[in-house]
């Protein structure tokens, strides 16, 4: 008989969609933020007013996915210990801040830039990162599964929600022309490359990591049942791709580089989620080994 | 909140029904397997809450195994059947719906007994019955009683007999003078298994052996297990696996005895002297020179240098060297044993099992060291010989056309080195006993019989294993009066089985066949050949728990009760069947009903007294009740009587244990234990019986087969009817096609017993999760080699072009010229949902007819040879690993 | 306080699966749901191969993943070390299941039967006993232990109030009782060198050890 690494059920493309809007709400928030800090307040303050709907919906999913939904209040009982409950406080907090912050400076234009909400919005961003950090750190700590547990996970998925909220921006810039002056493409598309290449590093880095330990999940992935959607999905439809494309359109001076930035922004999104169901898809429970002390 | 509120409620009330407070326990005793353990049920409302081992009882000692737990699933089975029921369809065939129609007992019984009381009258004999080893008590005290009281001795327990002892238990009675052997666990140091997993496995006391075995093993017992597969039962737990080439355990066996004898000269003289025949001087025809006058068989007095009758109070008689005597040159059968051993070299035995030669002589070397022949030990104030060595065989060993010699070789270990029956070394189960110290009841006990050969003091058929059968022009279906060894036949539902009698002239052919519980079509061998068979049989009844692949050719169908719902006064007798062997202390439990039969399910025993009145044989069914279950005046039944069965076992109760214990006692206490003496246990010390070492009457009774066999044209094979064993192949071996390069052999799990325990949700449960159970197990280069990866259908051949297919799991800890799959798997009746395309059906590949079952005894080979290859079949069945 | 822990002796244990079906059987746990199983594994390469049985349970660790992890507070160790779940409490979340590293926890989605045809009178008698959309885990028999201290019992000796799984054990491979009771037969069996718990690397420290695991040539 073979030993069984027993691949993880319990938490399926309910939790993936969470972590993955979660951590979109929390990237383009942040793009927003810095968006704001680059003086383009129009697109930051779109990028921002979407951040939060995304968060709520993403946590409806883990609403969805508990076993007693109407008791998910509960969720909030033990920051002290529990990072699933701190989880839920950042996530609840940031929604609050956001939202706060959407009402203030959309709704009520009234409220002029200024000291307080530059701190507002400076919490909101704070929490964003706490959130998206946090998304790579609710899995990150299990011990039980080789695959998940590594500090690595929290820089990867903060880099990747980022990555994602840029997706998110160039597809708001681009299917809005009108609203949006595609200058502002330009300001973004080279650090995104950096960022994009940063993630692959990353990425290596991390399978490397767990590979040295327990090569077999990492081989699961590689080459195994997830190969495919690792391989077509993550890599070529969430990396190379957009690399390619925003590459291409960084050259390129024509009516098409709205739509090739178009397209870079949705294979940004969809890479995103695909990134967070193959790893917790990729989670395995490795057999007891005997004769291990 | 009040959702809340209200679970709070709805728990606080369940905790009323299964807390540890409530309910009340029932003594009794399990019968998922034939083991017998005393079991205690909680009743909670009438509902079964829990089974556990019976603390207060020596047979389990108050635990159980995980079949004995899982009863109750067994008992509340949704697809248990309830009430009688009658086929409406008149064809029969595999996969032909019966069309079963609900009918009430009354009219059940009308048309059952009105169809035997035709047989009866006509000719007894067309009565062909059945019962399953399952339920082994219920078999010997109420299926059998019926049988033989009805007049007919056709009687067939399913596969059980052809697959698990044919060899196994006749030898066993012949030299333990009991049903098995185990290895005296409490004094043991080293024993050697063949085939066998005593303590390690289900059946015959294999709860308590399990606790014995394990302690034995804490206490440092080494165990050498020689087994095709490491992966279950003893060689999973063994101190030394030796994997082997299936059926050439003979080989091996006798190569060790030669490696003792004539190597290392390592034997013990004194017990070979006086408890076996090794002193009785044979002549050249290989016969007993006996004494003219008195025909008893003579040895030689050394210090009288002069012949002397084997139970003559002689001096010191000589196991070796040669003699006249009344003009014949003789010599000790010992002697023989020496010279006919020699050729059967370690190098030899290893171009036969591939064990190596130099494995062979170590491990003769450890077991003849291990023996420490010649010391004492005192038990219960007893000095007697200690022989901390054992070597068993079960029916891994001797599930070949080689049984009979399979069997003697392995056990003849035993008697080389004394340790037959002696502390340490190999126990018969319970074959001797006093008796209660208040009644003397039961009491049996080997004794020297013909010859000064051992007859056993209890046995489960009325007929004891020695002196065996004289040979006769068969008259039964089986064939067995030909067969002299056999305790069962295939040609019960062998394909050949019409040539067979059409050969003897049997005059009669069976009408009817009355099944209690067994399920031949998947516990014989392939189905096709059953099914052709049976269902030529005009009219079939079975009693059974579940409508199986069995029933789909039945007539009638009887609503049985399984365990949790019967009465049997004596399910642990006779004891040589599960009663744990070793010191300790006896018990004697019953079988209670814990809840009243559920629907119209009716105890099967109370049916055949039923039957016994309608048909008019009560008198004689009475009288064979008396005899078979040891009733006594002034207990016996009067032959005019009426009883019920509560009224049977409550005299037969009283009978063994006085007028205060009867079925009421017993039915509040669950049993009557008390303590084992020396003279019990270790009875071999105490007999004057010997055991046989020279096998002469294997050769005298082929003298009478042979002529018999000659004249209705049946072979006689004599290489099976020597008096010292030899090595013969399975027709397995013979196979020369390259292409069939593996051995396919099944084994039983631990978590299984026979066929029906895979409807049970519980153990189908466990039994998912194992790596093993469901799969075709084969070694991982094999696999390798043919390109078969885990989890890969694969394809089994025979060369007789019988295919199943199954899903591989590789494996490391089996022998890579051998494929396992657990025996009894792969249902296919609709009828049971849980157990249907579960596994692999293995007994598909497996030929029923005389040229595949021993020419001695008839045993079945159970060993094949196959071609493997990735497959997939069209109906995919099978399990997903969980 | 007692401190309960379990001991599992390998080399007795002879893979029957009767402390899986015990457990069954005790606690009624619903179809898919073992608190208590037998896992095995093969150790060597042929012919130097054997399967080793190696019976799982929850581990009751001292450290416990399962509760660090709860945001509900519905998992708990206990003061007596026994780490159980309070399905009032729990929001089903799952995180335990996943952070367990011995797979000793279960999501009950559903209510489920044995058999289609609905619960069998076996089944009914543990009516809410089991609350569907909580996570359920062996909780070392608590009803039994709790009844023994009640009746002044000592769960690990006597028989009614001692885990379904250790009483049942036909080879007597497991043995259960107080770790910080220096009389007791677990204590002395856990000071022993060879015992060692499953998955070191954790750092879970399990209060159920393992000993007796021995492979000869």
């Amino acid at each position: 008989m073979q030993l069984i690494w027993k691949p993880q059920l319990a938490w399926n493309w309910k939790i993936a969609c969470y972590l993955y809007l979660a951590g979109l709400g929390a990237g383009s928030y942040l793009v927003g933020y810095i968006l704001k800090l680059a003086n383009e307040p129009a697109v930051a303050r779109s990028a921002m007013l979407i951040s939060a709907p995304l968060v709520i919906i993403g946590t409806l999913f883990l609403i969805w996915d508990l076993g007693r939904p109407t008791r998910f209040l509960r969720a909030l009982m033990r920051p002290i210990k529990s990072w699933i409950a701190r989880g839920a406080w950042l996530l609840t907090c940031f929604t609050v801040v956001s939202m706060l912050n959407s009402v203030l400076t959309i709704w009520l234009f009234n409220v002029p830039e200024g000291n307080s909400v530059t701190i507002l919005q400076s919490l909101g961003a704070l929490l964003a990162l706490g959130v998206a950090v946090y998304t790579g750190i609710m899995i990150g700590i299990m011990v039980s599964l080789p695959m998940w547990n590594t500090s690595i996970l929290p820089v990867l998925f903060l880099v990747s929600a980022v990555s994602s909220g840029i997706g998110l921006v160039y597809i708001l810039i681009t299917a809005n022309g009108e609203t949006f002056p595609l200058a502002i493409l330009e300001k973004m598309m080279l650090p995104h490359l950096g960022i994009l290449i940063f993630e692959a590093l990353i990425v290596y880095f991390y399978l490397a990591n767990v590979a040295k330990s327990d090569p077999r999940d990492v081989h699961n992935l590689l080459k195994g049942k997830l190969a495919g959607v690792f391989w077509l999905g993550f890599i070529s439809l969430g990396l190379i791709l957009p690399l390619l494309l925003e590459a291409l359109g960084t050259i390129l001076d024509s009516g098409l580089k709205s739509y090739i930035i178009f397209l870079a922004g949705l294979s940004l999104l969809v890479g995103g989620f695909i990134l967070r169901l193959v790893i917790l898809l990729a989670g395995n429970l490795p057999p007891v080994v005997l004769g291990r002390r | 909140m009040s959702l809340r509120k209200a679970e709070k409620n709805q728990q606080t009330q369940a905790d009323e029904k299964w807390s540890v407070s409530e309910g009340t326990w029932i003594s009794s005793v399990c019968s998922m397997c034939y083991g017998g353990c005393s079991i205690k049920v909680k009743v909670v409302d009438g509902v079964v809450r829990k089974i556990e081992g019976n603390s207060d009882s020596p047979l389990g000692n108050g635990r159980l195994c995980a079949k004995g737990t899982s009863g109750i699933m067994t008992l509340y089975d949704p697809s248990r059947i309830n009430y009688p029921l009658k086929r409406t369809n008149p064809e029969k065939g595999k996969g032909i719906d019966p069309g079963w129609e609900r009918i009430s007992w009354d009219e059940a019984l009308d048309i059952i007994a009105e169809k035997m009381k035709k047989i009866h009258q006509d000719e007894p004999r067309k009565l062909f019955c059945m019962g399953t080893t399952t339920c082994a008590s219920m078999m010997r005290n109420s299926v059998r009683s019926f049988t033989v009281s009805f007049g007919t001795p056709n009687f067939f327990s399913g596969g059980g007999g052809l697959h698990c002892g044919n060899g196994a238990h006749q030898v066993a009675g012949q030299t333990h003078a009991s049903w098995s052997i185990v290895p005296d666990f409490d004094y043991c140091n080293y024993v050697i298994y063949f085939g066998a997993s005593k303590g390690h496995a289900a059946g015959h006391a294999g709860n308590t052996n399990a606790q014995l075995s394990s302690d034995a093993r804490s206490r440092g017992m080494k165990t050498v297990v020689v087994d095709p597969i490491g992966f279950q039962g003893a060689a999973a737990k063994a101190t030394e696996w030796v994997p082997i080439i299936p059926g050439t355990d003979t080989a091996l066996a006798i190569a060790m005895v030669n490696v003792l004898i004539n190597e290392l000269g390592i034997y013990d003289a004194e017990f070979l002297k006086y408890k076996t025949n090794a002193s009785y001087l044979i002549g050249p025809d290989g016969k007993y020179v006996r004494d003219t006058a008195s025909g008893k068989p003579l040895v030689w007095d050394a210090n009288a240098e002069e012949p002397k009758a084997y139970d003559d109070p002689a001096g010191d008689l000589a196991l070796e060297g040669s003699y006249e005597v009344q003009g014949v040159k003789c010599r000790p059968a010992f002697e023989l044993l020496k010279e006919h051993v020699r050729k059967y070299t370690p190098e030899k035995a290893e171009e036969i099992t591939k064990v190596p030669a130099r494995t062979i002589r170590r491990i003769a070397r450890e077991f003849g060291e291990a023996a420490q022949i010649g010391s004492k030990i005192v038990i219960d104030g007893h000095e007697l010989p200690y022989r901390p060595v054992s070597t068993i065989y079960f029916r891994g060993a001797q599930g070949h056309k080689n049984s009979l010699y399979a069997c003697i070789a392995i056990d003849m270990l035993n008697f080389v080195v004394g340790a037959a029956d002696m502390p340490g070394g190999t126990l018969g189960f319970c074959p001797a006993g006093l008796g209660h110290p208040e009644t003397n009841r039961p009491a049996f006990y080997p004794k020297a019989g013909l010859d000064g050969l051992l007859v056993t003091g209890i046995w489960m058929s009325p007929h004891t294993p020695y002196p065996i059968r004289e040979p006769a022009q068969p008259r039964t279906m089986g064939l067995g009066e030909m067969f002299p060894f056999a305790l069962s036949s295939p040609f019960m539902v062998s394909s050949d089985q019409e040539e067979m009698w059409e050969k003897i002239g049997l005059p009669y052919r069976p009408e009817m066949i009355l099944d209690h519980g067994s399920n031949p079509i998947m516990s014989v061998g392939n189905d096709e050949t059953v099914i052709n068979s049976v269902k030529k049989i005009p009219f079939i009844v079975i009693s059974e728990l579940y409508l199986n692949e069995f029933t789909d050719f039945a007539d009638i169908v009887l609503p049985d009760t399984c365990y949790l719902e019967r009465l049997e006064s004596a399910p642990n007798h006779p004891p040589i069947l599960n009663h744990p062997a070793g010191m300790g202390r006896w018990g004697w439990p019953i079988r209670q009903p814990v809840i009243k039969p559920l629907y119209e399910r009716r105890d099967f025993a109370e049916v055949l007294l039923e039957l016994a009145k309608r048909i008019g044989i009560s008198s004689n069914y009475f009288a064979t009740l008396n005899l078979m279950q040891g009733i006594e005046s002034p207990y016996r039944l009067e032959m005019e009587g009426d009883y019920t069965w509560e009224e049977v076992c409550d005299r037969q109760l009283k009978s063994h244990f006085g007028e205060e214990k009867g079925l009421e006692w017993f039915k509040k206490h669950g049993l009557i234990s008390w303590p084992k003496k020396a003279e019990e246990v270790y009875w071999r010390a105490f007999t004057k019986a010997r055991a046989p070492i020279y096998w002469e009457f294997i050769l005298t009774a082929g003298e009478k087969v042979e002529p018999i066999a000659q004249k209705y044209g049946v072979d006689f094979v004599e290489s099976y009817y020597r008096p010292l064993p030899e090595y013969n192949p399975c027709v397995s071996h013979e196979v020369k096609d390259p292409e069939f390069d593996l051995y396919g052999i099944y084994y039983r799990d631990i978590m299984h017993t026979n066929s029906f325990t895979m409807q049970n949700v519980w153990l189908d449960e466990a039994s998912t999760r194992d790596a093993y159970i469901y799969y075709i197990n084969l070694n991982t280069s094999t696999a390798a080699r043919k390109g078969i990866k885990d989890g890969d259908w694969i394809c089994l051949e025979s060369v007789k072009g019988r295919k199943v297919w199954g899903k591989a799991n590789l494996s490391e800890a089996i022998h890579p010229e051998v494929l396992a799959v657990a025996g009894c798997t792969g249902h296919w009746s609709k009828d049971q949902p849980i157990a249907r395309a579960k596994g692999t059906f293995f007994n598909a590949l497996l030929e029923i007819d005389y040229e595949h079952a021993s020419p001695v005894n008839l045993n079945m080979d159970n060993c094949v040879k196959l071609k493997v290859y990735p497959s997939a079949p069209e109906d995919k069945g099978g399990v997903e690993r969980a | 306080m007692p401190r309960w822990g379990m001991i599992i002796d390998l080399n007795r244990c002879v893979g029957c699966a009767g402390c899986q079906i015990a457990c069954k059987a005790e606690n009624c746990t619903p179809l898919g749901v073992t608190f208590s199983w037998l896992d095995s594994q093969e150790i060597g390469t042929y012919p130097n191969a054997r399967r080793v049985a190696v019976p799982m349970i929850c581990m009751h660790c001292e450290e416990p993943e399962c509760e660090k992890i709860c945001p509900a507070g519905a998992t708990e160790k206990r003061e007596d070390g026994i780490v159980t779940v309070n399905p009032d409490l729990c929001i089903g979340c799952k995180s335990c299941v996943v952070a367990c590293p011995y797979g000793a926890r279960y999501m009950y989605e559903k209510a489920t039967t044995y058999f289609p045809s609905g619960r069998t009178p076996f089944e009914k008698l543990f009516d809410g006993r089991h609350s569907a959309g909580t996570v359920l885990k062996c909780d070392f028999c608590l009803h039994r232990i709790e009844e023994g201290l009640r009746r002044g019992l000592t769960p690990g000796k006597d028989r009614e109030v001692t885990p379904a799984c250790v009483i049942n054990c036909m080879a007597k491979a497991r043995y259960f009782g107080d770790l910080d009771d220096p009389e007791s037969e677990v204590a002395q069996l856990n000071s022993r060198a060879t015992v060692f718990p499953l998955k070191p690397e954790c750092n879970t420290r399990p209060k159920v050890t393992y000993g007796g695991y021995l492979l000869k040539k």
